[in-house]
Formats: structure tokens, C-alpha cells, sequence
């Protein structure tokens, strides 16, 4: 025993993609010490120490050699503790206290996990997507955390094996104790049970606010709402996720790749089944909201991602916060460029936006009276900048509910019977524009909303009239037709008529009201 | 300071007895001296050589004498053990580095107590 190399494979993430490292391990005689190279950040070089520790807690020996452990590609960074159980393998084959059984292919086998002191394997981040690239260069066992097992669940074709101490991991290479395999969690099992945070049962009153959100869920349109305080603006959006369409298993993935690579998902949680939703303060800064950071971490925007980005108090955020929306609002995705990496994450999502309508928030209230002057709640308005309102196809007013509404007794109609009409209006999209690359109405673009947004010759009037009364962009033009196309959709019309042009015209009022 | 020589003197022969006797080492050299350090004992544990520290108190509680054994003392020990290695050709044999406590309570033997890591590696 004077020179043993082993070789034992990972992975590490970049982006929202994993990448095989090779965890070479070299032990040899000289100067007792540990050393880890190939770019290892701090909390891979600390591992050191773990790894220590939790051999020795797991009953064997550390022996006093010269150890240098190599994370192959040398060029690529690596950072996170889950790099702690291949080493810890690694140390243990290298110095002959481990004798792997001839079960075990160290290439087709990948070994992720982080140690405490005692030798149990922690969670870690981002085990979605190293299981996904795992499974993409051909690995067919892989040794993960317990607590990450169920979320790697849903891959097929890969043996997912949860181990919870550095003990069972020894003895399932030895061939004395296998691990039992994480069974494969199917994803119509994981969509069944959800129970939506809010429904829309509890809402009272608000019939246009209702409707507006029905007409936003089905052709997944950006939405404000503006209203007085205390007008439930709030609720309202927490009610999105509930009647959108359930996420399709390609949706679930992406959007459970993100949550897992900033650590946000649920310990033992699956894959992801209901839309996010996300409500960041207004306090957020770019970074934050967008992605950034030294690391180039995923935002709020992509952590939103084919669910629902909700800003409270939108002229409250930092007009550059709102300005860096432009981009992932228009191309779904976003790019984050730093010194040391750059990444894209995908960041499709709907932009459901609340405010008052003043400082002080009464403005236009039937209630109560503003106290502002006219000049302040022009400066107020103006922190929303034009481009970003162009984006925003849906605009609601909504007011605070009568007394009388309130003391009503009896739930108003609940969230699933909206869903379904919701549901089929999506069904109606998807198969129109089945292979065009376009999912909903919100995308269409000029030719497109040329081609699919047909309407009767009454509606057609009724559009000029509107046009030419309410002194229209040709813009907002579009936006009205796109809107339209919904609420055709959810009629179950081929053909755009006059009362749904109308009801879309309805949707841009506000920008007479306010923004004019 | 006489007395403490003879203290340090008494107290790394009775580290070597101990060795020699209860744990089956065969010792190499005493005091080895180096231009950068010095090393108590030399030992050899079967194959391995060990590079001991000891510390002899007269008073105190178990571990007060381990605690000077300090990063800069570790240093000296581990200049002057590659300097050992070198001059008998054994850079390729295994390594440990320990340290033997004795205090008024009895004897403290701490294998492997430090790694000097690469930085020493010639």
C-alpha cells in the first residue's frame, strides 16, 4: 500500500445544468495532510475537515498520509458541500479502508452529499439537476441525501438510492448492507394531492376583479390593479395560482431545477406541483429580483417562473428594479453576466402588479377623500415608467367592498369551477396554435394577432369607435385585440364579437383615467 | 533552569519507556537537532516513522502541556522531520506526528496529533 489513486464520480452545478467532477483521490506516503484542489471554493475546501471528522465517526480509520484530493475538470469552479460524500468515499478507497465490491462501477455510479461532524449526510442544493445531468452522461445509480430523494424521484431510468449516514453508504459499497432504491414517485400521484393556498370562495364581492383574473389566468395577460388600501388587491393575486392550469410535468421540472439550485425546496418535497408564487418587497434590488450576485444566483423572476410574480405597491420598487423587468416580461428568460459566471434562467412568468392610486391611496375612492394634490399623484403615476405599462394587457380597478357585501353569509363561486373554464379556454389556445411555438394569446405578436384575432363586423366598428374616442396607440390597439381573443376563447367563440371587444376595451380604461 | 532541563530530561525518558514498552515502538533518536528544529523522539511504529513531542508538567491538568504545541512549534517539529527524512533517504515512508503529555495524573499519548500538510513536502 504506498501509492492508490481512486476515482469517484459527482456533480456539480453551473447555471441550471450539472456537470460530471471527477473526485480523484491520491494518497501517498510523506508528510501527513489533506489537500483539495481544482477550484474549490471555501465551503468545498472546509470539506476537509468534515470528512475528517465523519469517518472517523463512522468507525473507520483516517490513516496519517500525504492526501491529495483532484475535482476534475481543474478549470470549471466548484463550490458547495455537496462534494463531502465522494471525497469521503474517495479517502476511504484510497487508503484501503475501503473495499468496494465488485457491484460497484465508479463511472456509472454518482455519489452526492454533504457530512456533519457525526457522519450523517445533509441536504443539498440543486440535486435535481445534477440527477438530471447524471442521468444524461449515462449514470445509472445515484448515492443522494435522503432528504433529496423524493425530489429526484420523478426521473426515470435512474436508481435513485437515499442514504441518511456515511455508514450506509460504506456498506452498500461493500456489498454488506444495499441501500433500498427510492421508488419513482409518478407525477400524476404528486398533482393529486395539492390543496391551493387561496381560494376564490373567500372572496367577496369584486365581480369585475373576478372576472379580470378569470380573463388574465386564461390567456396568461400581465395584470394591475389599482385600488384603494384594504381593497383586496392582495388577495385577489393569491388567488392566481389556484385557477391556472395544472403545470405539465416539462414545467414542473424547470420550475423545480430553479428552486432547487437556490435550496428554496421543501425538505423531502417532490417535484413542484403547484405554480409559484412569488411577492418580493419593494425593497428588492435588481440583483435580487433578476438574479446577480457574485455567484450569479437565480431572482424572484425565475424562482416565478411559470407561476405568478406579484408586486405589491409597484411605485414603491426602484424604477431601475422595474426597468430590469423589461427583459425576462418580453423574452422569458434572463441572462446574468458576472466576472467570475454568467447563466440564463428561464423566467416566464405572469406579472400581476397592485398599487394605489395615489399616495395616500384614496384617490377616486367613493368613500373617503384624497388629501393629495394633483401634482403629487401625477408624480406618484410617473414612477411607472410607459414601456413597462405597455407590457401590462390587463389593467383593473378595484374598490373597496360595501359593507353590505361583506356581512353576506355564503361563499362566492369557488376557485376549481374557474379553473375548468379557465382550463378549456387554455385547451382552445393550445390547439390553435399547436406547432407555432406560441402557448397563449399573451405572446401573439403583430402578424400573429393579424391572423388569429378575426372578429365580426359590429366588433370591427366598435373597435374604431373606440380607437378614435379614447385617442389609442397602436399599441394598445393590439393589446385590446389580444385580450379580446381571451374572452372569445372562454365563450368558446371562433370569431371575436362585440361584447367581447367591449369588455376588452374595458381593460384599458385606466390608461384615460390615469395615465393620460 | 537546571531543574527544568532535568524535568524535560526525566520526563522524555519516561515517554521513551512508555513508548518502547506498552505501545511496541523502537526508538531512533533522541533530541534529534536540526538548523531550523528540533524533535524529542524518533520512533519507529512498524513501518512508520513517528516524530514525537513531549511535554512534561509538573503540575497542572491533563492537556495544559498539549496546548503549546502551537502552529509555530508544529512548524519547527516538521522542518526538522523532513530534514530527518532526507538525511536517511526515507521521504517515502510513512509519517506520523505525536505527541506525549505527562502530567502528575499519569501518561497522555496522542497519535497522529497534527498533519504539517504539502507545504513541507520536499
Amino acid at each position: 500500500m504506498n501509492e492508490i489513486i481512486s476515482r469517484t464520480l459527482s456533480f456539480g452545478v453551473s447555471g441550471v445544468n450539472g456537470f460530471p467532477v471527477h473526485v480523484e483521490v491520491f494518497g501517498i506516503n510523506g508528510m501527513p495532510g489533506m489537500e483539495i484542489i481544482g477550484l474549490p471554493d471555501v465551503s468545498v475546501r472546509e470539506s476537509r475537515d468534515r470528512v475528517n471528522a465523519a469517518i472517523i465517526n463512522s468507525g473507520r480509520q483516517m490513516h496519517p498520509r500525504r492526501i491529495t484530493i483532484n475535482l476534475a475538470p481543474a478549470d470549471l469552479k466548484k463550490e458547495g458541500p455537496s462534494f463531502d460524500l465522494p471525497i469521503a468515499v474517495g479517502v476511504l478507497t484510497a487508503n484501503g479502508e475501503l473495499i468496494p465490491s465488485a457491484d460497484y462501477d465508479p463511472d456509472t455510479t454518482a455519489i452526492f452529499g454533504e457530512l456533519s461532524l457525526t457522519g450523517e449526510v445533509q441536504p443539498i442544493r440543486g440535486a435535481l439537476p445534477m440527477v438530471i445531468s447524471a442521468k444524461e452522461h449515462g449514470v445509472r445509480n445515484v448515492i443522494l441525501p435522503a432528504q433529496n430523494a423524493r425530489e429526484a424521484a420523478c426521473i426515470e431510468g435512474i436508481t435513485i438510492l437515499p442514504v441518511s449516514h456515511l455508514r450506509e453508504v460504506i456498506e452498500h459499497l461493500e456489498g454488506k448492507c444495499p441501500i433500498p432504491p427510492q421508488s419513482q414517485i409518478p407525477f400524476e400521484e404528486l398533482r393529486n394531492n395539492v390543496a391551493p393556498a387561496a381560494d376564490m370562495s373567500q372572496i367577496k364581492g369584486q365581480l369585475g376583479a373576478r372576472r379580470a383574473l378569470e380573463v388574465a389566468a386564461a390567456g396568461g395577460h400581465n395584470m394591475l390593479m389599482i385600488g384603494v388600501p384594504g381593497s383586496g388587491k392582495t388577495m385577489l393575486a393569491r388567488c392566481l395560482p389556484g385557477i391556472l392550469p395544472p403545470m405539465s410535468f416539462e414545467e414542473a421540472l424547470e420550475t423545480t431545477r430553479i428552486h432547487s439550485i437556490c435550496g428554496k425546496l421543501n425538505s423531502g418535497g417532490g417535484l413542484m406541483v403547484t405554480r409559484p408564487f412569488c411577492a418580493p418587497h419593494h425593497s428588492a434590488s435588481v440583483a435580487s429580483l433578476v438574479g446577480g450576485g457574485q455567484n450569479a444566483r437565480p431572482g424572484e423572476v425565475s424562482l416565478a417562473h411559470n407561476g405568478v410574480l406579484f408586486l405589491d405597491e409597484l411605485p414603491e420598487f426602484s424604477r431601475s428594479v422595474l426597468e430590469a423587468l423589461r427583459q425576462p416580461l418580453e423574452d422569458g428568460v434572463v441572462s446574468v453576466n458576472r466576472v467570475k459566471n454568467q447563466a440564463q434562467y428561464q423566467s416566464s412568468f405572469m406579472l400581476v402588479a397592485a398599487m394605489n392610486p395615489c399616495p395616500c391611496g384614496y384617490y377616486g375612492s367613493k368613500n373617503r377623500a384624497c388629501r393629495c394634490t394633483p401634482n403629487e399623484i401625477r408624480r406618484y403615476l410617473d414612477r411607472i415608467s410607459g414601456p413597462l405599462l405597455d407590457r401590462i394587457d390587463i389593467q383593473m380597478e378595484v374598490d373597496a367592498v360595501p359593507v353590505s357585501e361583506i356581512q353576506q353569509s355564503g361563499d362566492a363561486e369557488p376557485s376549481s369551477s374557474v379553473a375548468e373554464r379557465v382550463r378549456e379556454a387554455r385547451t382552445v389556445q393550445m390547439n390553435r396554435y399547436r406547432g407555432t411555438g406560441l402557448h397563449s394569446n399573451a405572446q401573439l405578436k403583430n402578424q400573429e394577432i393579424r391572423r388569429y384575432c378575426r372578429m365580426t363586423s359590429e366588433a370591427e366598428q366598435l373597435l374604431r369607435a373606440a380607437v378614435e374616442s379614447m385617442h389609442m396607440s397602436m399599441r394598445a390597439h393590439q393589446r385590446i385585440l389580444k385580450v379580446a381573443r381571451t374572452i372569445a376563447d372562454l365563450d368558446h367563440q371562433e370569431t371575436i364579437q362585440a361584447q367581447h371587444l367591449a369588455e376588452a376595451v374595458q381593460y384599458r380604461e385606466l390608461d384615460q383615467k390615469y395615465w393620460s | 533552569m537546571k531543574d527544568t532541563y532535568q524535568t524535560g530530561v526525566l520526563g522524555e525518558q519516561a515517554a521513551e519507556n512508555y513508548l518502547c514498552g506498552a505501545r511496541g515502538m523502537r526508538c531512533l533518536a533522541r533530541r534529534f537537532r536540526a538548523r531550523c528544529g528540533e524533535i524529542d523522539l524518533v520512533m519507529t511504529d512498524g513501518g512508520t516513522v513517528v516524530f514525537v513531542e513531549v511535554k512534561t508538567r509538573k503540575s497542572g491538568a491533563p492537556g495544559s502541556g498539549l496546548v503549546s504545541v502551537n502552529a509555530a512549534k508544529q512548524k519547527r517539529i516538521a522542518q526538522a522531520a523532513v530534514y530527518f527524512l532526507m538525511s536517511r533517504h526515507w521521504l517515502n515512508k510513512p509519517v506520523r506526528f505525536d505527541i506525549v503529555e505527562i502530567t502528575p495524573a499519569g501518561i497522555n499519548h496522542i497519535q497522529d496529533a497534527f498533519q504539517p500538510g504539502g507545504m513541507f513536502y520536499a
